[in-house]
């Protein structure tokens, strides 16, 4: 039998929460290669063999087999540990600063098929309460969460126009049960979110950031990649929503501002895959940079793959479960 | 197993999957019967494994429905399988095909889940009516329990999800066969309630009752495939793998009759004890009414079509051996056929010798992907580890033969097993005389002990006798491998030890140099075990007045008939002659071969290695085994070669000298900065010491012994069945 994640250890589920196709799986398999690329010391480890397995078997295909992973069919959990440099303690008048001690949480992540937050199959005779047992176990996934990641895909908002229809039923849902536990405060959900914007390396949505003024480089960035802060990543968010196929997406936002802590929702603009760097300049190219590229009818990776504010959502997420895990409200 | 004329059942059908380029989630897209739409739509849910990364995949799931309070039962299975087509971000989409069989059906005509995927995988993607499918029914001759498949059974019987681990390689039809005998132990009425899966992910949460997965979910009971499980000492577990256990049972007749239980049964407490009862009567009793005799199967089309056909006339094992041996394309069927008919120990007898006669159907099996897996089901359904006494020769002779594959050798190395664990089987009368005996030498040593104690005022000793000095025994060296350099450096090695290695005398050997696994045979067979082990590759040489690829090409006596097939095909109209070893080195030295095929470290003057043939000569190890006495004299010289490899040498014997004096030039200054090797044993007090430990030690070995529950002399604790 699988052993259980080490006991005693700091643990919080991260539910994965977005429309089929917004690139839940895929963000979980570059979280390794988003993690090595840092120059800082963080890691990422598998408190299980099967977790463990999820992140080397992912990672490779990504990394090496330059394969994304095939659409979700079932609820998967991973169990793993983020260690990270810890933080000086602040210096008091009694005693002088101590050793940074190492960051260390644990993250659950739960990886649902993005149908799931859906409203349900309308097939079902049963009434429109009664949900499939998929959702029911989906749902309580997110009522033991309490951080999500919400993936906003612009692209397939663009295309489609269904980002609500992905977020509006379950977090009615979700609030009903919250409510019925007690467990709302100040009317509101108590969970962290962390919004991504997806596909930050799809021209179009380069683009959108580039016309708005939002790019800047990181001065410490050896490929110079452009990125936008999340200061100005919900100014991004916002006006793709403008952009939607069926002009709802920015019901999204109303949404994400009324049923969660305004102060416990932070927006990234993220890019699994990165933008392509060219061997031999090594350096992000304005007239070259698109990594994902159609081929035969399929979609191709170009090059090695540099993630985007892949690891920054998990880390904040990580930091403030942790700190409200010491001092609970 | 192609049903043609067998009873045909009725069925309904609904295809899930995604529209090319589709945006949306997993859905049904087609479906035979609108009613049953929404029971598929909760099933996908109810019953979703994961994301596969391999398919075919195949999932077995139970469904209920009520019509006017009256309940149906139904069988459901799926079938998945990737499409042609991709979803909108490019994605695979895959296609599961489910089919919804009625329990009613079944009922008088029990059936297999694989005749029922064969039967229904082979249809359209969307039948057309009329909705029926020729199924044969159930052969209880077809299943063999092992000892994963008999632990799984208990393990369900007792109510909890079992998952299996450890069978990645083991492809979709054969986990399929497992779902099969692990249900043919369990009465045919809890398959109204059985789910099963061919794959799941480790990672997701699910309520299959038998899945697959590389590691058991939490909460699930791992059962380890080719091996089993601990077994829980709950009461009904237990139980039921002590009853499935029982060797007088025919299982042929216990599954026939437990597969004409076909009332509805749940795994829950309301109807285990009804689950129970029903294998008690089926194993403790003369079976109440065995049901109609299941019609069997019909030929099968494939080219196995005689196989089949003798089986059902009730052939020896020697006919079907014979068949399994002249298989052709696919060893399967046949080898199913031979395992089918396996009752008695005459007929496990009668295996283990056609296992020697075709040297394991090695030439079938080799070439099939789960080769290591057909080779333990063989050996493991020979070799039951009760009736040792019947194969312990025919397991000699296996081992001996240099033919016998690597996974066949290891599976019969693991039956010995470790010593102190047979003992435990052993026959009463054996057991006696070893406590006997231990007892005896125990007595022995206390009396030596105490009459050293009277005569405590000896002087001690002041120096040990010398030992015998060991230049005087001869140590028999046997190359089989024709390797100069390594044989150069064991004998130089023993030398130094002061034994007298020698290549000539008559007799069994004491070291034995040879190619890695054709030795290990010899090993076993001389009680040698390896002290040495390490690369080589075999290299072309070639005259150096000769242009061209040559004509003709040398090899050893002992050179792999693999190698040289792999060789001919490459360079059509090669000749390979083949030699011994003395005589290609008598015409190297005179210069007569055009070229020849050597080890490694060989060298010879006129000849030039090749790179020709380089990507067509495989790496081999060379193994060095040896007695125990003579471990320590070799182990240095075989660590070192071992790290720095076999070397290509034009004068072995200086060579090999030149490096045992490297490794023992050491010595002397470890030796004087040490405690001497070996310390004087002449103090009688520490005599007195050992003999009294000694004999304290054996004396407590002895009464445990004696006291040990007479039970266990007969090996009943184990609840197995002794012949």
């Amino acid at each position: 039998m699988q052993p259980d994640p080490k006991p005693g250890r700091p643990a919080h589920d991260i539910a994965m929460w977005g429309a089929p196709g917004s690139g839940k799986t895929t963000l979980l398999a570059a979280l390794d290669i988003a993690l090595m690329r840092k120059d800082d010391d963080w890691r990422i480890v598998g408190s299980d063999p099967a977790s463990s397995e999820f992140l080397i078997e992912r990672t490779n295909a990504l990394s090496t087999g330059k394969v994304f992973p095939e659409a979700s069919q079932g609820l998967e959990h991973y169990h793993w540990t983020l260690y990270g440099p810890g933080e000086r303690h602040r210096r008091r008048w009694w005693r002088r600063p101590g050793k940074p001690e190492p960051f260390e949480v644990g993250v659950g992540m739960i990886d649902a098929p993005g149908g799931l937050f859906s409203a349900g199959p309308r097939r079902l005779d049963y009434g429109p309460d009664v949900l499939d047992d998929l959702r029911e176990r989906m749902l309580n996934d997110l009522v033991k969460s309490l951080g999500i990641v919400f993936l906003f895909d612009p692209i397939r908002e663009f295309e489609r126009g269904d980002a609500f229809d992905h977020l509006h039923p379950p977090l009615k849902r979700l609030t009903e049960r919250m409510r019925d536990l007690g467990r709302l405060t100040g009317g509101r959900l108590p969970h962290h979110v962390a919004v991504c914007v997806t596909k930050f390396d799809d021209p179009r949505v380069l683009e959108t950031a580039e016309k708005m003024h939002l790019l800047a480089s990181e001065p410490d960035d050896p490929y110079g990649f452009p990125r936008v802060s999340h200061d100005d990543a919900r100014d991004l968010f916002r006006q793709l929503c403008d952009l939607s196929a069926n002009g709802n997406a920015d019901m999204v936002l109303n949404a994400l501002g009324r049923y969660f802590h305004p102060d416990r929702v932070r927006f990234f603009v993220t890019s699994s895959i990165g933008f392509y760097v060219h061997p031999q300049t090594k350096a992000f190219d304005w007239h070259d940079y698109q990594n994902l590229l159609p081929e035969d009818d399929d979609l191709r990776i170009r090059g090695p793959i540099h993630p985007i504010n892949v690891v920054e959502p998990m880390l904040w997420l990580g930091r403030r479960l942790a700190a409200e895990k010491e001092s609970p409200r | 197993m192609n049903g043609d004329g067998a009873p045909r059942i009725g069925f309904e059908w609904a295809l899930e999957g995604k529209e090319h380029g589709s945006y949306d989630e997993y859905g049904l897209l087609q479906w035979s019967n609108e009613r049953l739409a929404g029971v598929f739509d909760e099933l996908r849910a109810r019953y979703a494994a994961g994301t596969p990364s391999e398919l075919p995949q195949v999932t077995i799931a139970p469904a209920a429905t009520k019509d006017n309070d009256e309940v149906s039962h139904n069988v459901v299975l799926a079938i998945h399988t990737w499409s042609d087509h991709r979803d909108f971000a490019g994605r695979k989409v895959a296609y599961t095909r489910w089919f919804y069989v009625p329990y009613h059906q079944l009922q008088g005509h029990p059936v297999s889940y694989r005749a029922l995927y064969a039967a229904l995988g082979a249809l359209p993607p969307a039948p057309e009516p009329p909705l029926t499918v020729a199924v044969p029914a159930l052969d209880p001759r077809d299943v063999m329990p092992g000892s994963d498949a008999l632990a799984a059974a208990a393990l369900l019987a007792s109510g909890q999800q079992v998952c299996l681990v450890g069978a990645d390689g083991v492809p979709m039809a054969e986990r399929l066969r497992f779902v099969d005998t692990v249900m043919a132990l369990l009465p045919y009425g809890l398959r109204t309630r059985f789910s099963a899966a061919t794959w799941t992910s480790s990672t997701t949460k699910h309520r299959i009752k038998l899945s697959f997965a590389r590691y058991a979910p939490e909460g699930i009971q791992a059962v380890q495939w080719g091996q089993g499980a601990d077994i829980p000492l709950d009461k009904h577990s237990a139980t039921y793998h002590r009853i499935l256990r029982k060797r007088d049972v025919d299982y042929p007749d216990l599954i026939g009759w437990l597969a004409g239980q076909t009332e509805p049964l749940s795994f829950n407490d309301a109807d285990r004890s009804r689950v129970f009862e029903l294998l008690r009567q089926s194993a403790f009793q003369s079976p109440p009414a065995r049901p109609d005799p299941v019609p069997a199967p019909p030929p099968a089309a494939s080219g196995d079509h005689g196989v089949v056909e003798v089986a059902h006339r009730g052939p020896t094992v020697a006919a079907l051996a014979r068949a399994l041996a002249g298989a052709s394309a696919d060893p399967h069927p046949a080898l199913d056929a031979l395992l089918a008919v396996l009752w008695t120990q005459s007929d496990r007898s009668a295996l283990a010798d056609a296992l020697y006669t075709y040297n394991c159907f090695q030439h079938v099996i080799e070439p099939q992907e789960d080769r290591d897996h057909l080779y333990e089901r063989l050996v493991s359904a020979a070799f039951q580890p009760d009736e040792e006494w019947m194969w312990a020769s025919k397991r000699g002779a296996l081992l001996a033969a240099e033919d016998t594959p690597d996974p066949v050798r290891r599976r019969l190395k693991a039956l010995a097993g470790p010593r102190w664990r047979r003992f435990g089987t052993w026959d009463r009368r054996y057991r006696l005389a070893c406590t006997i005996g231990v007892l005896v030498v125990a007595v022995a040593f206390a009396g030596a002990g105490a009459l050293q104690l009277l005569r405590g005022d000896d002087p001690p000793a002041q120096q040990a006798l010398p030992p015998q000095p060991p230049h005087q025994q001869v140590v028999l060296v046997k190359d089989s491998a024709e390797q100069p350099y390594v044989t150069a450096v064991v004998k130089e090695a023993l030398r130094r030890a002061g034994y007298q290695p020698d290549d000539q005398v008559q007799g069994a050997p004491s070291v034995l140099i040879g190619y890695d696994p054709d030795i290990r045979g010899e090993l076993a067979v001389n009680s040698l075990t390896p002290v040495g082990d390490f690369p080589t590759q075999d290299i072309l040489i070639v005259r150096d007045d000769q242009e061209g690829f040559p004509g003709q090409i040398l090899v050893g006596e002992g050179f792999g008939q693999d190698v040289e097939d792999q060789i001919l095909k490459h360079h059509k109209g090669l000749l390979i002659i083949r030699k011994p070893y003395d005589e290609l080195k008598n015409q190297l030295i005179d210069g007569k071969a055009e070229a020849a095929i050597v080890p490694g470290d060989v060298k010879a003057d006129g000849y030039t290695p090749s790179e020709a043939l380089d990507d067509l000569l495989p790496e081999r190890r060379i193994v060095v085994g040896a007695g125990s006495a003579l471990k320590p004299a070799l182990e240095p010289a075989m660590d070192r070669l071992n790290k720095e490899g076999v070397k290509s040498s034009d004068d072995p014997q200086a060579d090999a000298k030149a490096f045992v004096d490297l490794i023992y030039s050491h010595a002397p200054a470890l030796a004087s900065s040490a405690k001497p090797v070996s310390e004087p044993v002449g103090n009688s007090g520490d005599v007195i010491l050992i003999t009294t430990v000694v004999a304290a030690v054996t004396g407590l070995a002895g009464a445990l012994l004696l006291v040990r529950r007479p039970s266990r002399f007969k090996g009943s604790l184990t609840g197995r069945h002794r012949a």
